[in-house]
């Protein structure tokens, strides 16, 4: 019974912390007011993570860059008592948005407390790092662990948000994965014209088939993997990409930012974070109305991220072997060249053919698209939403085409789980499409 | 008065809660927590995976119900040296502390096969002569 009132507890340490905004600073006309729950923790999540990445690069251990994080906090509640006299704003929406996330927040708590699994990956890459952190180490201490090469941002929160808990088990830190995964999906269906009870239905059911997206685990997707990572922030970025299509205002800068930060959050918590975060960027400059001033800054902060990346792995010496990834031994030209075959080209399709088959997500987007095909619409509105799905899914089967293992092996136990990181993409085909105004669902009462 | 179509979305409500439940085994999950330990409830979630069980493959669950029966005996800042005979997976990290140092004198057998002299040991812990602890004599 006590360890069921502890993991409430978390919820309610992990959701405090992830309250306050930065954007109080600089906040004249009380913007923040009108924050939704989902929005504001989104936000404040992003600038969390890249808060303790950042102090992290300082080379500071985990207790010093909690009690830091604290002490930001200590000033940001100042400012909120200052400015609100008093902590949240509690409008029916929020209400209701915070009910909800309480509910589902429990209910995943539960079952991460109970199956207590780390997954097979998880063990080799991703415990390693939240223990070295958690055992009070530093950067500098990595590449004395298991495989130094693979980013560590999703290690770092982990063992934050333990070190943090009064449960005295790994599986605490875990859960900011559960609450961030759960956030990320009410944010997206905040999107939705729908009614309230609507938007209930939608989440629910929306979790449901975004939990359980792998053919050959055993284990949940809590298991330590940082899929559910990626997936939370794309997912997050979806939402900043449509506001950036529907707003003309000078919230779109501010937007932009966060798409840029995200990015930088993908290239620490997973390889494939590169192409990703590569995509977003491109979607960003070749479909949206910016200014070409703009676009060049854009690429130039992407560039300055990634060389940021390579920088710190070279100043902590984290990839002595300069090693990228498990599987990719020899990309030379020439290598790469042999490897392509028609054979492989065909493999690497069926793969890929099937996992997108079984994503329930992807499904959805290519039901949308074949709705819109036959109801004869215009697809421009979501071309940048087609173009990060195509993108993502060519240059993923290149990757795999060029490895140097077995590479059947690698499809089945990874090609889901890539497709599963980027699959948000393919609900704001839907998003798009529902909230369309030539398309009328009213008559279906919706 | 509630409306039919009112009543219809509210049962339809219920009901993807009821699968929601379903989903997420909370009824179950419920009574496990606050019926089992967390090292318990671990083996157990271990048993289902193909890589490990409790002395088998990993064999995370022997090794959690030594780290929870034993860890007194453990010299201060060091775990027991780890022989997996099953599939050479080695999870140091069930001890949660990668700043320990490998104790060769205290030892757990994964599969016992003989490569291990044991009469120069004493044994702490025996699973049915598969998986063992086992301890140098005046070590």
């Amino acid at each position: 019974m006590v360890e069921i009132f502890l993991i409430l507890l978390q919820f309610l340490i992990i959701f405090f912390f992830l309250s306050f905004n930065i954007c109080i600073l600089n906040d004249k006309n009380l913007l923040l007011r009108k924050l939704s729950i989902p929005e504001n923790i989104a936000f404040n999540s992003i600038i969390f993570l890249n808060f303790i990445l950042f102090l992290s690069f300082l080379n500071f251990n985990l207790n010093k860059i909690i009690l830091i994080y604290v002490l930001f906090l200590f000033f940001l509640i100042t400012i909120y008592l200052y400015k609100f006299k008093n902590l949240q704003n509690y409008t029916k929406d929020n209400l209701l948005n915070f009910s909800l996330l309480f509910f589902a927040s429990l209910i995943i708590f539960l079952e991460v407390a109970n199956n207590l699994v780390i997954g097979w990956d998880a063990q080799k890459f991703w415990i390693y790092k939240t223990l070295n952190f958690y055992n009070e180490n530093t950067i500098t201490n990595l590449p004395n662990l298991p495989n130094p090469w693979y980013p560590y941002l999703g290690s770092l929160s982990w063992s934050f948000f333990w070190k943090l808990s009064f449960i005295q088990n790994e599986y605490s830190g875990r859960l900011f994965y559960v609450f961030l995964y759960l956030t990320s999906l009410l944010l997206i269906i905040g999107n939705l014209n729908l009614s309230k009870l609507y938007k209930v239905k939608f989440y629910i059911i929306l979790i449901i088939i975004s939990y359980d997206y792998t053919y050959h685990s055993h284990w949940s997707m809590f298991s330590g993997y940082q899929d559910i990572l990626v997936f939370s922030l794309v997912m997050i970025a979806m939402h900043f990409l449509y506001q950036i299509s529907k707003n003309t205002d000078k919230s779109k800068n501010l937007d932009i930012l966060k798409i840029l930060l995200i990015c930088n959050l993908l290239i620490w918590t997973k390889q494939e974070g590169f192409v990703i975060s590569l995509s977003l960027i491109l979607t960003l400059i070749l479909f949206f109305k910016i200014n070409l001033n703009k676009k060049i800054y854009i690429l130039a902060i992407f560039l300055l991220i990634i060389f940021l990346r390579f920088f710190i792995f070279e100043f902590y010496n984290l990839n002595p072997t300069n090693f990228q990834h498990t599987g990719y031994n020899d990309i030379t030209i020439l290598s790469i060249i042999e490897k392509i075959s028609l054979e492989r080209i065909f493999t690497v399709s069926k793969y890929f053919f099937l996992g997108l088959f079984s994503n329930y997500l992807i499904l959805i987007g290519l039901f949308t698209l074949l709705f819109i095909n036959i109801e004869k619409q215009n697809l421009k509105r979501i071309f940048y939403a087609i173009f990060f799905l195509v993108f993502n899914i060519f240059v993923f089967c290149a990757i795999y085409l060029i490895t140097d293992t077995d590479l059947k092996h690698m499809l089945e136990t990874g090609v889901d789980r890539i497709i599963f990181q980027f699959s948000p993409s393919a609900l704001l085909i839907f998003i798009e499409l529902y909230n369309s105004k030539k398309i009328n669902l009213r008559k279906f009462n919706l | 008065m509630i409306g039919n179509k009112k009543f219809f979305n509210l049962t339809l409500v219920v009901l993807i809660f009821f699968v929601f439940f379903q989903e997420f085994n909370i009824f179950k999950n419920v009574f496990n927590i606050i019926n089992k330990k967390s090292y318990v409830r671990a083996t157990e979630a271990y048993k289902k995976t193909f890589f490990s069980g409790y002395c088998e493959g990993s064999s995370h669950g022997y090794l959690l119900h030594i780290k929870n029966k034993y860890s007194e005996r453990f010299i201060k800042n060091q775990i027991p040296k780890i022989i997996n005979n099953f599939n050479g997976r080695k999870e140091y990290w069930v001890f949660l502390n990668v700043n320990s140092k490998i104790n060769d004198n205290q030892i757990i057998i994964l599969k016992n096969v003989g490569n291990i002299n044991i009469n120069d040991y004493n044994i702490i812990d025996n699973d049915k002569d598969g998986c063992l602890f086992i301890e140098k004599k005046n070590g």
